[in-house]
């Protein structure tokens, strides 16, 4: 899990995960790493349920709204995933099916809150 | 201080957390007490050896792990199933122990069966993820039929589940199918009844005897009957999208099935109401119209026989049926499903809900089978009421506040709501709803709650060691299973060909 290249001299790009504590992690990584296998292998909370196989939602990041637009379009499949991810948001993406390019280069992702699934019915 | 506490105690003696039940919720409450226990310690200044301060044993009534990722999900979505990777993280850890073929709370015969109390006694915590292995009913004439089959039986027999590996649907004398229900799970059985055995299905894990009666299925008619309307649909656009797929004449690399389409006055009369819907509406809308456009555009192009297709399916909305009618001859078939028309509140904006109301017209659905989809159901364990389990029979699912059991009388828990040491999560926590990344979020809040409540001294220190058990299958003697699968498939070109034998998972487990 969490293969990753080492990149380039001169050709680092910088990526900053924002965890669910408010923390900011910024790496230096190679075109064309998946963003879920930069969070495995910096051991951040993704889970990655299905090998990012695009199904389960389960590698969720919500998207710097400023950068959103320089990533590719979602395909149908990922679009179908992201309708069940939790807490979804308008610059909501798969981890799995975002890859890193130039553009990408300084890319903000934040990775989603989970909330207590409050059930405040008193039973007795 | 989380970690500081766990601390003033490891070293004498290890938590020990006993998991019920090893489906998708078990193995992730697992693992989350696993990375958390550690990284905890390894925040910690103090010198410890992680491994030995955490012990789980995972107890699975069946030989076999996983829960309903191995006999749930539908042969064609292997990808979901990757989740067993991490599972398999799980139960080799050194931390870990699985207990195959152990039935919690059993009520004696042939399996090794561990009674509430042991555990209760040899564990800080018990984690009820057990899941849920009864069916919805709907309480109407004739549901006890041979030809009324629930999804849960059905999709227990093509996916090779020991207690319906007989089944034996009667799908070589039917041509008419009528499924009660339009979640996800009415669409996988769909998708089994009309996608191509030899194509579709004979590379997948499902198991072989299926694959050969559904070569020799006459199913030609399959419909999806659900009280609501189209709006109120429950399943996902991604398994909607992989019927349509199938209905798509310029997509087919298999037999063309063909798609009876959606009402249109059920799409309009709602229409006013998709902008507060939302993304999910509006993109099943979207995907329906492109679909019809494909077709459209084919036909244009290659004429009318084009589309033509030997099997068809419908999604039939606002009929509830209240009746089944016998066939005339053949005692395990029907002959029709009788429904009552429904009518729907048309609200004024989205968050109203949608109410139904029965009308006296009725419709009669041509079935000669009828499979219904309406539902699993949780059931308690024995032993439950004695130990002042609170259970929810109406829904299925163990009373809780966010997965601390509650006790069902306060006063016999010396005043307290919630029973110490006792957890429940997943399905039967619950109820059966949610995909494994809704179980999975759900599971390891309760992990959390489990940690929060070993560091605050909540539980109380348990008297015994920890269970053992001959006839219990372990975590490398399921390997041996896993292996003689994979062998057994790679013989028939899949993936692996199910043991549906408990004997024959015993023979091969204890080699
Ligand atoms: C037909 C079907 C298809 C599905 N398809 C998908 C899909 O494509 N994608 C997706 O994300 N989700 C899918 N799901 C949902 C997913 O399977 C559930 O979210 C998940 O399995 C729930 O996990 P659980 O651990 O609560 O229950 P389960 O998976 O049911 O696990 C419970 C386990 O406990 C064991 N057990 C029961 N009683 C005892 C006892 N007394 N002692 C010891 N062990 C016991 C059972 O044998 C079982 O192994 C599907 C569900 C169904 C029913
Ligand atoms: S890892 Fe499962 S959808 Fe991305």
């Amino acid at each position: 899990h969490g293969h990753i290249h080492t990149p380039k001299a001169g050709e680092e790009l910088k990526i900053t995960f924002i965890t669910k504590d408010g923390a900011q992690h910024t790496f230096d990584v190679s075109e064309g790493d998946s963003l879920l296998d930069i969070a495995q292998h910096y051991n951040l909370d993704m889970e990655g349920a299905c090998g990012g196989s695009c199904a389960c939602s389960t590698c969720h990041v919500i998207v710097d709204p400023e950068m959103y637009d320089e990533i590719p379009e979602p395909t149908d499949d990922e679009n179908d995933m992201l309708d069940l991810a939790f807490g979804l948001t308008e610059t909501s993406r798969l981890g799995c099916q975002v890859y890193m390019t130039k553009e990408l280069d300084g890319l903000r992702v934040a990775l989603p809150a989970m909330t207590r699934n409050m059930t405040v019915k008193d039973f007795q | 201080p989380l970690a500081r506490r766990y601390l003033s105690n490891a070293a004498t003696s290890p938590y020990r957390v006993a998991i019920v039940g090893s489906g998708p919720s078990g193995f992730y409450v697992s693992h989350r007490l696993l990375e958390k226990f550690t990284k905890a310690l390894a925040d910690s200044s103090e010198e410890a050896t992680p491994t030995k301060d955490l012990r789980i044993d995972i107890f699975e009534k069946l030989p076999v792990p996983y829960g309903l990722s191995r006999y749930g999900v539908a042969p064609d979505h292997p990808e979901v199933k990757n989740c067993q990777d991490t599972f398999d993280g799980v139960m080799q850890s050194p931390q870990v122990r699985f207990f195959g073929n152990v039935q919690v709370a059993s009520a004696g015969g042939a399996t090794a069966g561990v009674s509430i109390d042991a555990l209760r006694d040899k564990y800080h915590a018990v984690v009820f993820s057990y899941g849920c292995d009864e069916d919805n009913t709907l309480g109407i004439d004739g549901e006890d039929h041979p030809g009324v089959i629930p999804a849960r039986k059905f999709v227990g027999w093509y996916n090779g589940l020991p207690e319906f590996r007989s089944l034996n649907p009667p799908l070589d004398q039917v041509e008419n199918v009528v499924i009660v229900g339009n979640g996800n799970v009415a669409l996988d059985v769909a998708r089994i009844l009309l996608a191509s055995p030899e194509k579709h299905w004979a590379s997948t894990d499902i198991t072989s005897d299926s694959v050969k009666k559904l070569i020799a299925s006459t199913v030609k008619n399959v419909s999806i009957v659900a009280r609501r309307g189209y709006y109120e649909s429950a399943f996902t656009n991604k398994e909607f999208r992989e019927l349509l797929d199938l209905s798509t004449a310029s997509k087919q690399t298999e037999s063309l099935v063909k798609f009876n389409g959606i009402d249109e006055f059920l799409i309009e009369s709602m229409k006013h109401l998709i902008p507060q819907m939302g993304r999910v509406h509006k993109r099943r809308l979207d995907m329906y119209r492109k679909y019809q456009k494909d077709q459209e555009a084919f036909r244009a192009k290659n004429g009318e026989s084009s589309l033509s297709a030997a099997k068809q399916w419908s999604l039939k909305y606002m009929l509830s049926p209240f009746k089944f009618i016998s066939h005339p001859t053949n005692p395990i078939l029907l002959q029709s499903t009788i429904c009552h028309q429904n009518v729907l509140s048309v609200p004024v904006s989205a968050d109203e809900p949608v109410l139904v109301r029965k009308t006296e017209e009725t419709e009669t659905l041509k079935s000669e089978l009828v499979i219904t989809s309406i539902g699993y159901k949780g059931s308690p364990l024995p032993g439950f009421s004695e130990n002042n389990i609170s259970f929810d029979a109406q829904r299925g699912v163990i009373r809780n506040v966010d997965g601390r059991v509650l006790a069902a009388s306060a006063k016999a828990n010396a005043g307290e709501r919630c029973i110490k040491g006792l957890y429940t999560s997943g399905w039967i926590k619950n109820g059966p709803k949610g995909v494994i990344a809704t179980t999975m979020l759900d599971a390891f809040l309760v992990g959390d709650l489990i940690l929060h409540d070993l560091a605050n001294g909540r539980l109380k220190t348990p008297k015994d060691e920890a269970f053992g058990s001959e006839n219990a299958v372990s975590a490398d003697e399921w390997y041996k299973i896993d292996a003689e699968e994979k062998k057994r498939g790679e013989d028939c070109g899949k993936p692996r060909e199910k043991i549906v034998l408990i004997d024959e998972m015993m023979r091969v487990a204890k080699n």
